[in-house]
């Protein structure tokens, strides 16, 4: 597929100097996908698919138009025609510095797992339903008279990304993916209740599936009978999921230098200021062997580096595509990324990693708590504004707290509060493991003063 | 060689190959956005798909392919990978059966005027300028996006139980993003309109005037305070009502989530459910919503009351989930895409209007919230556990049965099985919307739904949020 893709932006790039732009640039990536979905523990259906699709971006002068395709064979000087026109009668962006240039690779770390690329869907099928039979001993050992996994999925990718410009320069990567998604049920006593498991690696690594499943299956036994509580003022502690789920939300956008530009980033001129608890760092992370948000090049060919965004609170830098770069005189960051082939990139974090300068193991942290509850689960948490650093969440799993002993399950509660307190003054403790959802990876958080919305 | 993307000929070749039942789902989409950016013109882009899928049972097991590759070698391919995965399906699947049904013969196009894929570019990005200024024109506006989209989907579903089912439609719409800065206090409102539609849509609209609406409640809303988390009596607009009974009814009423074992409404047809003043309707035509004749199995999207008078009366279903759980195929069998295979999914979900004027429901209200779906960012769903949240724009507090001071970041939340039954007055009103820009996710599948109904009254539910 990578030469399908390149022989496309070579024709199309030629045409499109040829009607008369002036630069123009193209994004290619190609996926091929097998799933294997879950109803009521059995396998329901697996679905393959292959296909590649590409973006081409041209500037005439200062206007720029897209186009993003997936149709192999287009009727390439139809389309550039019209793609010339567009730009023609764009509004002129006197910003626009030139399509990215001085392509190479920056970090390299482990993307690709030849045991991915060749799981057939006779494999797919075979690993999934040891995961299933893994949850229903889990949550059995655990207590529960039956645990199964109601719904859910095991999705393998192996793919790759082509970036190329009309400076004459390209740059291609291939990476896998494999991710699975479980809603695991237990019953006990005739009362049922369950936990959600997300899990992503660009590695196939089934032990350590299975030992997620295991601690999922186990979480799916104790929110069984879940009680209101009073609202008012809690300690709240995240577990590392959830904690990923708000940074990425309300947090992660702050440092885009496009939204800093823009006015809608809170971060805005605070660099070299104390923005967090001294206690947090975070970096930029493209190195992590097999984290799902490692690369070597960024969506504009631009390298890759690991970097602190945020040392003991402190703002050292903002994310910077080459489009944002160039507007401050400075360097693009590596972090263009891009929400569709056609569009333009975005600065966006590889992986976010936060972590803790002094951290406290998950005992300790329940230990500190006087009345609080651990917060397991949530939904709607990614409304949670990225503006004003307004957080909140409904939550489906908590067990309530005192004096640093677990009660029972509560149900039906806001959790609300500003990140930047939660994690500025508000922060009492950071938990000592660092664990992946998605391209953020989060410790335990332990925060105090946040707003409970319950009876 | 046969054309790549004949269904007949990729049907005929899955059947030689053994498939017990196959379906061919062909999908031309094309989506042009305009992104204005704080007065930069940040996207002017143009995407085309073009692909099929093909989903084959074999001895009862499900196995599903695409492609987009345009030759015959590789949709044949597409064939033998969707027969191979049944075939893998042996040892751990779970066999299933199709529903019958009478067979779909039809072409239907959504009504429109004017092609928008026939305007010029440049008068596009005029609206979408002429609509950012009016937005930043706003006192306290210290950023705003525009967006301009259209989509136009055509697809072609074939099956081997002799459907031919063709279906065409328009959808296109503005979006603007404001926010508003008061002192050290930021804070942001969105809001879209859209419509089943041509280009005549967006020229019917005065869209400088809706910016400023837009601007105007971003603007207050940074003055506003948050609101201070507790149970409140809320009396929700129409727009929220829409997204709350989608989320708190809604999916656990889909079948594959009942199937599944994943719905707290299993087993529950012919319960109370909700307050007798609620009956909710999932209906693929309704004025306002998101335009579904059929569904992505050539099913035509029959109206459906899932609950009537507070009664859970039935699912919302697809020609499996019909069969294994019992019911009628609902037309609610949905795909992304064609690279998608088909999940159970609501089309324009919504309540039917009661007696009441919408003032009369805050007539008796000593202290509540008027909750407003403007600036409303969505929601969501736990429907096995049977929690679901949703989060409203910028709301006013009512004291006394008037309706007082804005407060920000609101967040509701509520149980399945408990909220609907706090309802204690409805509506005369209705009002279904759909958008361009957004729709319901589920199991990594988006699609447009629509969502609306009365304004409605709730007697106590929870209500937290963010500062």
């Amino acid at each position: 597929m990578r030469d399908v893709l390149l022989d496309l932006a070579k024709r199309f790039i030629d045409k499109l100097l040829e009607k008369g732009a002036s630069e123009a640039e193209f994004f290619g990536s190609w996926a091929r996908v097998r799933i294997a979905e879950i109803s009521d523990g059995r396998i329901k259906g697996i679905s393959v698919s292959d296909a590649g699709k590409y973006g081409v971006r041209i500037a005439v002068g200062r206007r720029l138009a897209s186009i993003g395709l997936s149709d192999l064979s287009p009727d390439i000087d139809k389309l550039a025609e019209t793609l010339v026109k567009i730009a023609r009668n764009a509004p002129e962006d006197r910003d626009f510095p030139g399509f990215a240039t001085n392509y190479s690779r920056g970090v390299l770390s482990s993307t690709y797992d030849e045991k991915i690329a060749e799981l057939d869907p006779e494999g797919i099928a075979g690993l999934l339903k040891n995961v299933v039979e893994t949850a229903g001993d889990a949550g059995r050992g655990a207590g529960a008279d039956e645990t199964i996994v109601t719904q859910g999925g095991l999705e393998v990718i192996d793919g790759g990304k082509l970036v190329v410009n009309s400076f004459g320069e390209h740059l291609y990567e291939e990476n896998t993916m494999l991710s699975t998604w479980l809603e695991i049920k237990s019953r006990r006593d005739g009362s049922e209740s369950t936990f959600y498991l997300e899990y992503g690696s660009r590695r196939l690594d089934e032990d350590e599936i299975l030992r997620e499943t295991v601690e999922a299956a186990k979480l799916s036994t104790r929110f069984v009978g879940g009680k209101p509580i009073e609202s008012g003022k809690y300690e709240v502690l995240l577990h590392p999921h959830v904690t990923a789920k708000f940074l990425e939300t309300v947090l992660a956008p702050a440092f885009s230098a496009l939204h800093v530009q823009r006015g809608r980033s809170p971060l805005k001129d605070k660099i070299d200021k104390q923005v967090l608890n001294e206690n947090i760092d975070i970096l930029d992370d493209p190195s992590i062997d097999w984290a799902t948000g490692s690369c070597s090049f960024d969506d504009e060919g631009i390298p890759t580096s690991r970097k602190y965004v945020v040392s003991h609170g402190v703002l050292e830098t903002y994310l910077y595509d080459h489009y944002t770069a160039r507007r401050e005189n400075k360097y693009s960051t590596g972090n263009g990324f891009r929400r569709s082939v056609s569009s333009p990139p975005s600065p966006g974090f590889t992986n976010m990693y936060v972590v803790g300068r002094n951290t406290m193991k998950w005992e300790e942290l329940i230990g500190e708590m006087k009345k609080g509850i651990i917060v397991y689960g949530v939904i709607g948490y990614w409304t949670s504004n990225f503006v004003n650093g307004g957080t909140q969440a409904t939550v489906t799993h908590g067990l309530l707290v005192k004096d640093g002993e677990v009660k029972g399950p509560i149900k039906g509660v806001v959790i609300g509060g500003n990140i930047y307190e939660w994690l500025g003054k508000d922060l009492v403790g950071v938990g000592d493991k660092v664990v992946p959802l998605g391209d953020v990876h989060a410790p335990a958080m332990l925060v105090r003063n946040v707003d409970v919305a319950g009876r | 060689m046969p054309d790549p993307f004949d269904p007949y000929a990729i049907l005929s070749y899955a059947e030689k190959l053994g498939a017990d039942f196959v379906d061919v789902r062909i999908q031309r989409r094309l989506y042009e956005t305009i992104h204005l950016d704080n007065g930069v013109l940040r996207e002017y882009s143009i995407d085309k798909t073009y692909g099929v899928g093909v989903r084959i049972y074999l001895d009862g097991y499900m196995g599903f392919a695409s492609t987009n590759k345009p030759d015959w070698e590789s949709v044949k391919k597409a064939v033998e990978d969707a027969l191979r995965a049944a075939k893998a399906m042996r040892l751990t699947g779970k066999k299933q059966e199709l529903h019958e049904r009478k067979t779909s013969k039809d072409s239907r196009t959504s009504t429109y005027k004017t092609s928008a894929g026939n305007v010029d570019p440049s008068t596009k990005i005029n609206i979408v300028v002429e609509a950012y200024k009016r937005c930043r024109s706003v006192e306290g506006i210290v950023s705003a996006l525009i967006r301009y989209g259209y989509e136009h989907d055509k697809r072609h579903y074939v099956s081997s139980w002799g459907d031919d089912v063709q279906v065409e439609t328009r959808l296109i719409g503005i979006g603007v993003l404001a926010i508003g800065k008061h002192g050290e206090v930021m804070e942001r409102v969105y809001d879209a309109d859209s419509a089943v539609a041509g280009w005549e849509f967006i020229e019917s609209r005065d869209w400088g005037i809706f910016a400023e609406e837009v601007g105007k409640l971003a603007s207050d809303a940074s003055r506003a305070p948050a609101i201070k988390p507790g149970v409140y009596t809320a009396i929700l607009d129409n727009e929220m009502v829409g997204l709350m009974l989608h989320e708190a009814f809604g999916h656990a009423t889909e079948a594959d989530e009942v199937e599944a074992n994943g719905s707290i409404l299993k087993g529950r047809i012919g319960q109370q459910v909700a307050s007798p003043l609620v009956t909710i309707v999932d209906d693929g035509l309704i004025e306002g919503g998101f335009w579904i004749p059929y569904d992505d199995e050539g099913t035509p999207k029959r109206r459906v009351a899932t609950v009537e008078k507070g009664v859970l009366k039935g699912f919302l279903h697809s020609l499996t989930t019909a069969k294994s759980i019992g019911g009628e195929p609902t037309g609610n069998a949905r795909a992304m895409a064609y690279s998608y295979p088909v999940l159970v999914r609501q089309t324009n979900t919504f309540m039917l209007p009661g007696d009441a004027k919408p003032e009369e429901l805050f007539e008796d209200v000593k202290h509540g919230v008027y909750i407003r779906g403007r600036g409303a960012l969505g929601g969501e769903v736990n429907p096995a556990m049977g929690t679901f949240t949703f989060i409203a724009g910028p709301s006013y507090i009512i004291e006394n049965g008037e309706i007082k001071n804005m407060v920000r970041g609101v967040m509701l939340s509520g149980m399945i099985l408990e909220t609907l039954k706090n309802v204690d007055m409805v509506g005369n009103d209705l009002k279904v919307k759909t958008s361009v820009f957004g729709g319901c996710g589920k199991g990594g599948q988006m699609v447009r739904v629509g969502d609306g109904g009365p304004h409605v009254r709730v007697s106590r539910i929870t209500i937290g949020g963010g500062r």
